[in-house]
């Protein structure tokens, strides 16, 4: 216990440094206004060096759109690696299988070429390495013949239960759109499984973080599977993920019964309803969660007690700091207006 | 005699066409004659016989074959009276065979009809297992109701939580009836206006809909004592089948003893007719009998007071792919010999390896597996088989025999090396030694190998390849002097070219190519000659490794042993034993056999010879073909 006690002192004082590189919304919204050239300098303390370097190699130059999503991520992974180090047993389980979740990217990139039928090399083409926490027997996926048997090969990895639940899926309703989504509600499903394991007291403080994060992904889920892709409201509902915050089963239940957009705020309960309150689109009610999530992040971040919970609260802070930076440097390489740049982060 | 098979005299006999399966029979009784087409065929005798015979006798055959095993029969068909059958008896007794076939038939065909009902029996019983929690009238799950969507179905037990509050939705109503492992058996129920709602969402949850079979009509357990009450009926037919069936035997069980026999005795003019050249009334008989069965024959054929000219000769060069071998290696060779059958038939004029194989097997087995313990163990193992399997019984007497012989040499008990004292020395204590002298005897072995060969090569009057080849003089010159060049270092390299250039002369006077060609052929061939004998020399040094090895385990075992104490030390000593009598004795078995085909018999044997099958008036199964006869 005593040790598990200075782990997470260690653990502590890590993110307690770590926190110092978030930057508010204002302040990045303020580097908008800068010419590149002024904001490399700025971004020297946010463990960025190689991104600053290349770019400053490359003379500024665009550099391919997958190394630089590539970079990004291996910044993030690397941090996360620290972490990871930091702590044991089931926490250090839950924290290593939410990175893992950029593999199901890579995934779900070769599911969709090899039902294109494009050659290994073009697949090959759009992964993105995931370094330190990826279990995926690349070779195995890619040499794989056909969706079949890459689900199989994908058996014998450590997201067997995923794969074997998009595999079923997959043989009732043989189309990608069945996979991604089986795959994505599988992760999501393993992930609120794995929080059971956890001890109470952080399974405790972790309920209201974890069901702040599964409220977002459920509503713009349930929003598509009703909307965008006409499913019935009661296959809709079996396709999300139990355990939301503000959006219970109850909720859900009323929601799923959604016929167009605008019934959305009457059947929202009040405390969403505020945030998404003149929503015009499915895409501007996900930036508005996602900005909500961020915030319920830098609470949790600030004023629970420390635990596994802080980590994903940083984690999830850190990724979308790194996604803005990334936006915000491929809009001035791209010579994008200031406006799109700023509405790319989130400054609508 | 040891060492090649017996020697063969071509036999050609002739007699006239109605004696003919009187002399099939008396070459039957003989047992020393394989029938065999003329390798010459007599243009004076152009016609063939027996035609008819021939296909009422496979017909009569076959039908007796199935009956016998349908009937499962233990009769003695061995003739009483021995004479022949003529083809009107023959065609008699295949209507016989037919017509009792015909009636085996019926009631096999009954007895199929009712297993088959017995098994859909069960399988309902099965399915009714699914429905024996529900307490309602099946019947009501059979109808198309006007109202009410029902289904029953089979689902992951994982989903049924989240699937129960889905179909709430549209109204729907979901109940687990029956769960086994990781699957619930589940109803489904509501408005028939919204099933169509639900079609996706069961898709997507693997739901498998389960339907009522046409027979469950009824409440679970009413349907069940209606199966059960059909099974009886249709068990009870089955028995009464089988008493039929017994009484069917019994009934002719007389008649087809008589019958058997007469196909016993049928069986030599059926298989002999294929191989007979007439014209008229006059009948050639060909085939082979070992020389040493002349005169018995001759004398068999006087007694007989048949009409019958017998013509006998050594057979020629040219016929000796044709003449069957005949090989007599002692009873407790057997197994060995089932070894060299493996790989081929030693070939008439061909040196037979029996002796030469199971003696080198033998030691080699010994030296790569010496223990007493482990000797001892085989020697168990023998008595063990000896009743149930008694062609294994010699194989595993002489290993563990041997194994226990090499085990006093190197001093090895159960992997125990200080129990007694070593004749000669353990393994492990001069490795190098070991290396070097299984080299030695590797080298010794190919030499004697490639003399076998030479001794093939004359005895076939192959005077070129005798000199010439690479299994023969000039190749075992080569060998020699690599060995007084490379290892004694007694000879200078030049030696070596003399047989080198001999041989590249010869590969590329055997070849048929462009001179350019001949040139690229005879020079690779003569590499490939080169590398062969290093690596088969080397391939040797397995048998010393085999030996370390033996030893290398006991170490190992005895660390591992020495990590516990008690009965645990014991029982690892046990079973670490067990281990290497049963792994390291099976690879060593193989091991062997790899060093005797590949190092051994690709040097000397070709095993493409024809077994000397005779005539028998044997009630086996045929142990020729019919159609052999074209067989080279």
């Amino acid at each position: 216990m005593m040790l598990k006690q200075a782990h997470y002192a260690y653990l502590q004082t890590w993110v307690s440094l770590a926190r110092q590189r978030l930057w508010s919304k204002t302040a990045l919204l303020a580097l908008c206004q800068q010419p590149l050239a002024e904001i490399l300098p700025q971004l020297a303390n946010q463990g960025l060096d190689d991104i600053i370097a290349q770019l400053r190699h490359n003379q500024l130059q665009l550099l391919p759109a997958g190394n630089m999503d590539a970079l990004f991520l291996a910044v993030l992974l690397k941090e996360g690696r620290s972490m990871v180090r930091a702590l044991t047993g089931e926490e250090r389980e839950w924290v290593i299988y939410w990175l893992q979740r950029f593999d199901l990217q890579n995934i779900k990139a070769i599911l969709r070429g090899k039902s294109l039928q494009h050659t290994r090399e073009q697949i090959s083409d759009k992964l993105i390495p995931v370094p330190y926490f990826s279990h995926l027997p690349l070779q195995a996926l890619l040499n794989a013949e056909d969706i079949n048997e890459t689900l199989r090969q994908l058996e014998h990895s450590t997201f067997a239960t995923i794969a074997r639940h998009s595999r079923e899926s997959f043989t009732q309703q043989p189309d990608v759109f069945t996979i991604e989504t089986a795959i994505n509600h599988q992760y999501y499903v393993g992930l609120v499984k794995r929080v059971q394991k956890l001890p109470t007291e952080e399974r405790a403080r972790l309920h209201r973080l974890l069901g702040q994060l599964l409220d977002p992904i459920n509503l713009i889920w349930l929003l598509r599977y009703r909307l965008d892709y006409g499913l019935s409201a009661s296959h809709s509902y079996f396709l999300l993920v139990g355990g939301g915050w503000q959006l219970t089963a109850e909720a859900l239940t009323r929601l799923v019964q959604i016929e167009s957009f605008a019934q959305l705020p009457e059947l929202l309960p009040p405390k969403m309803r505020a945030v998404l309150a003149n929503s015009p689109s499915i895409q501007v009610c996900e930036l508005r969660l996602e900005q909500e999530l961020m915030t319920q992040a830098n609470q949790f971040l600030r004023q629970t007690p420390f635990g596994v919970g802080h980590v994903l609260a940083y984690l999830l802070l850190r990724e979308r700091q790194l996604k803005h930076i990334h936006a915000l440097l491929k809009g001035k390489l791209l010579h994008l207006p200031d406006e799109q740049i700023r509405f790319a982060i989130g400054g609508f | 005699m040891l060492f090649y098979p017996q020697t063969m005299r071509h036999v050609t006999l002739f007699t006239t066409l109605a004696d003919a399966p009187n002399v099939a029979i008396l070459l039957a009784k003989s047992g020393c004659f394989d029938p065999h087409s003329a390798t010459q065929p007599n243009p004076q005798l152009p016609d063939g016989q027996g035609e008819n015979y021939r296909q009422h006798f496979q017909q009569a055959y076959a039908d007796w074959q199935k009956i016998k095993q349908y009937m499962n029969l233990d009769v003695q068909t061995a003739p009483v009276h021995i004479e022949a059958v003529t083809e009107s008896q023959l065609q008699t007794a295949r209507q016989q065979l037919a017509g009792l076939w015909q009636q085996c038939l019926a009631h096999k065909n009954q007895q199929h009809g009712l297993a088959q009902q017995l098994q859909d029996i069960r399988h309902l019983f099965d399915l009714l297992d699914n429905f024996q929690r529900l307490d309602i009238n099946l019947a009501v799950l059979r109808q198309d109701l006007q109202f009410l969507d029902l289904r029953l179905g089979l689902m992951p037990s994982l989903y049924v939580k989240r699937l129960s509050a889905a179909l709430q939705i549209e109204g729907f109503l979901l109940s687990v009836y029956f769960q086994r492992e990781e699957q619930a058996h589940v109803v489904v129920a509501g408005l028939k206006q919204s099933a169509d709602n639900i079609h996706s969402l069961l898709e997507s949850c693997s739901f498998q809909r389960i339907s009522v079979p046409d027979e469950f009509h009824a409440h679970p357990k009413t349907v069940q004592q209606k199966l059960h009450i059909q099974q009886e009926i249709l068990l009870k037919q089955q028995d009464e089948l089988e008493q039929q069936r017994q009484k069917l035997q019994q009934n002719h069980q007389e008649t087809l003893r008589k019958l058997g026999q007469l196909l016993t005795l049928a069986k030599p003019y059926a298989l002999l007719s294929q191989t007979m050249q007439c014209k008229g009334q006059l009948t050639q008989i060909s085939g082979w009998i070992p020389a040493c069965q002349q005169a018995a024959l001759q004398q068999h054929a006087t007694q007989s007071k048949l009409p019958v000219v017998m013509l006998m000769r050594a057979p020629t060069v040219n016929e000796y792919r044709h003449t069957p071998s005949q090989v007599l290696p002692p009873r407790w060779m057997q197994p060995f010999l089932a070894l060299i059958r493996n790989y081929g038939v030693t070939a008439y004029r061909e040196f037979d390896p029996s002796w030469l194989f199971s003696l080198s097997y033998i030691l080699l087995f010994g030296v790569m597996f010496g223990d007493v313990g482990h000797g001892l163990c085989l020697l168990a193992v023998a008595g063990a088989v000896k009743r149930k399997h008694p062609n294994f019984f010699s194989f595993f007497v002489a290993i563990g025999l041997s194994s226990v012989t090499f085990g006093f040499v190197y001093g090895s008990v159960f992997a125990f090396e200080h129990w007694l004292p070593a004749l000669w020395l353990s393994p492990i204590s001069q490795p190098l030694l070991m290396l070097e002298l299984a080299l030695a005897g590797g080298a010794g072995f190919i030499v004697l190998l490639n003399l076998i060969s030479i001794y093939n090569y004359l005895m076939n009057k192959q005077w070129q390849a005798a000199l010439f080849s690479a299994t023969g003089l000039v190749g075992l010159s080569l060998y020699l002097i690599l060995w007084a060049v490379l290892w004694l270092e007694s000879l200078a390299g030049g030696w070596l070219l003399l047989p080198l250039g001999l041989l590249l002369l010869y590969h590329g006077w055997h070849s048929d190519r462009p001179w350019a060609e001949r040139l690229l052929v005879s020079v690779i061939e003569t590499y490939d000659v080169i590398i062969a004998l290093f690596s088969h020399t080397l391939s040797f040094l397995r048998v010393a490794a085999f030996a370390l090895n033996h030893s290398a385990l006991a170490i190992a075992l005895f660390a591992l042993a020495d990590l516990t104490d008690g009965a645990t030390h014991a029982l690892v000593l046990v079973l670490g034993n067990v281990f290497i009598v049963v792994l390291e004795g099976a690879i060593v078995a193989i091991q062997v056999l790899r060093l005797e085909y590949y190092e051994g018999f690709s040097r000397y044997f070709h095993g493409d010879g024809r077994l000397f099958q005779p005539l028998r008036l044997s009630p086996d199964p045929l142990t020729h073909s019919i159609g052999f006869a074209n067989h080279p």
